[in-house]
């Protein structure tokens, strides 16, 4: 997972989107890399265990790509992530693989009668309680997924502010081998 | 409506539940994820993003594309292993009489200037001096592949003729716009343009690769057609590589500043950057652009960085007017390097094969490509 396809990062959720319906894997593997820790912080709050946490973001996301050409999905990629950890959590509670907690303190909520009855109210309110949590993620997974959410960023402005070292490096390095092959007039296989 | 919190969720995991239902089971859902994360602890996530991703490899169904480099090592492994088999083995080889093939030389300046009635002037290296005039707009050939357009400053001509500068495989040639604009067109390719530019804007369209210097005027933009995508301009430098046989079409921006329109997308760039637009995906992305790599057609060479050979071949059949053929077995190798545009094709294509991963059949004009 280290060389990751320096296009796909900075398409927007959308296009992977597209990208994962033609079931492009490259797509597949930077929606993984841009979405995991956030679902995988929220799936730990909900289940209150790691290993449980981890099983269920390897089972959603092996669900995610063995359903990517059929995908319609009607709101966002987040959203939709989202969603799919919801649905995994009551799974859990279903089968009692989780704490009985949830189902007492779901009795009581029951009871009080209060709730939000519209879907997208819901729905957003959900997807701002989760990307809060991007605050407590490590450097690098945060500035990921807020560059990825800004959309006007062009390359050369992300790979400035990520990836100066590199940048240089790169550049450095195809600099001398190219002042080498103009001198030698060859084609190697790289 | 039920108020039993196990039948709640089973009729929600069921989607039988009804829109009340829902409100309440999601409701309390975002209740829960509200509260107070508990203490966190120190993992390691670069270790577990890696971890979980093994996993799901090992997992997921096969995934659909090949992996080129894979078999590209695969095949190279065979055929090291084929030819040290064949080593071991004494044959008697009858050399068979060859034919004295004729070069392939490279491309040069040549094009082709077509104007509005149709009528066909070939352009050669060679004459130069006042080619024809068109509606008081004097058109004279320099030396070195270079046309001039001498724009006409008179206010009277209201008709508006379009010529065309075409270029065919293995030509390249440079043209003089009537507004002093300069551009240089690659081979197989068009670049069509009104004698005299009047009116708000100043509209070419073009085919292929073209390179241009937009004289500066601010009170006539330029545009660029293509294709599929419009370039609007003020005064500036850029490459446009718009071929039919190719997925996209890139722009690249050496100085000042550009705006492409491609489907219902448009995107503005800054001078090192570039814009692919790809016909498939109907999208533009902007990236950073390699400026040698652009230049390099201009600067009289070819230059590769891990391109495959399927797109090494599709320049070198423009320059050199060739055909290309694969065989069944032909694996895309990438490559990297640059070679001088002005060699014979034999010398190109013997350097590609000195890499031992490609080989090539020649027979006239046709190559055939083979692991």
């Amino acid at each position: 997972m280290d060389y990751r396809l320096t296009a796909y990062k900075d398409f927007t959720d959308v296009e992977l989107l597209e990208l994962l319906t033609d079931c492009d894997h490259a797509a597949y593997e930077e929606i993984y890399h841009r979405y995991w820790a956030l679902l995988f912080k929220h799936a730990k709050h909900m289940l209150g265990n790691d290993e449980e946490a981890k099983d269920l973001i390897q089972d959603l996301f092996i669900a995610l790509w063995s359903k990517a050409a059929d995908l319609a999905i009607q709101s966002s990629l987040s959203s939709y992530l989202y969603g799919m950890v919801r649905y995994k959590v009551f799974d859990l509670i279903d089968k009692r693989k989780i704490r009985n907690g949830h189902l007492d303190s779901l009795a009581t909520f029951i009871g009080k009668g209060e709730y939000t009855t519209e879907n997208t109210l819901r729905e957003n309110e959900l997807s701002r309680i989760i990307e809060r949590e991007i605050a407590s993620l490590p450097a690098k997974m945060r500035e990921v997924f807020e560059l990825s959410r800004k959309s006007h960023f062009t390359y050369q402005q992300i790979s400035t502010r990520m990836e100066i070292s590199d940048q240089t490096v790169k550049k450095q390095i195809f600099n001398a081998l190219k002042i080498l092959r103009l001198k030698l007039g060859s084609i190697y296989f790289f | 409506m039920s108020k039993i919190p196990e039948e709640l969720i089973q009729k929600y995991l069921n989607h039988t539940c009804t829109p009340e239902e829902r409100s309440i089971l999601e409701s309390w859902y975002n209740a829960m994820a509200a509260t107070e994360q508990s203490e966190q602890t120190n993992l390691d996530y670069q270790e577990l993003e890696k971890t979980i991703w093994k996993e799901l490899h090992k997992k997921n169904k096969p995934v659909k594309k090949i992996n080129w480099s894979l078999m590209g090592a695969a095949a190279a492994c065979l055929l090291i292993c084929f030819l040290v088999y064949q080593t071991r083995i004494p044959t008697v080889v009858e050399e068979p009489a060859k034919p004295i093939l004729s070069k392939i030389l490279p491309g040069g300046n040549k094009a082709e200037l077509i104007l509005e009635d149709g009528a066909v002037i070939p352009l050669v290296d060679g004459t130069v001096g006042l080619l024809a005039t068109e509606n008081g707009v004097a058109i004279t050939q320099h030396g070195s592949g270079r046309l001039v357009y001498h724009g006409s400053h008179s206010e009277s001509v209201t008709e508006v003729k379009f010529n065309t500068l075409r270029t065919p495989k293995g030509g390249q040639y440079q043209i003089d716009l009537p507004d002093g604009t300069r551009a240089w067109l690659n081979a197989a390719s068009s670049l069509k343009f009104p004698t005299t530019f009047n009116g708000s804007e100043r509209r070419v369209e073009l085919m292929g690769e073209v390179y241009f210097e937009v004289a500066v005027n601010k009170h006539q933009p330029f545009k660029v057609v293509s294709q599929d995508q419009t370039i609007e301009v003020l005064g500036t430098h850029f490459n446009v590589n718009s071929y039919p046989n190719e997925m996209v079409t890139t722009t690249t921006l050496f100085e000042g500043s550009v705006k492409v329109s491609a489907s219902t997308r448009t995107a503005v760039i800054q001078p090192g950057e570039e814009s692919v637009f790809n016909r498939n995906t109907q999208q533009i992305k902007i990236q950073k652009a390699n400026l040698e790599e652009v230049k390099a057609w201009r600067m009289g060479y070819f230059q590769f960085q891990n391109e495959a050979i399927s797109s090494i071949m599709r320049k070198l059949s423009r320059w050199y007017n060739m055909e290309v053929f694969y065989t069944k077995d032909f694996v895309d190798q990438r490559f990297n390097g640059s070679v001088s545009r002005f060699e014979d094709a034999e010398k190109v294509l013997k350097m590609l094969e000195y890499t031992g991963t490609v080989h090539f059949k020649r027979e006239g004009r046709r190559i055939t490509v083979m692991p």
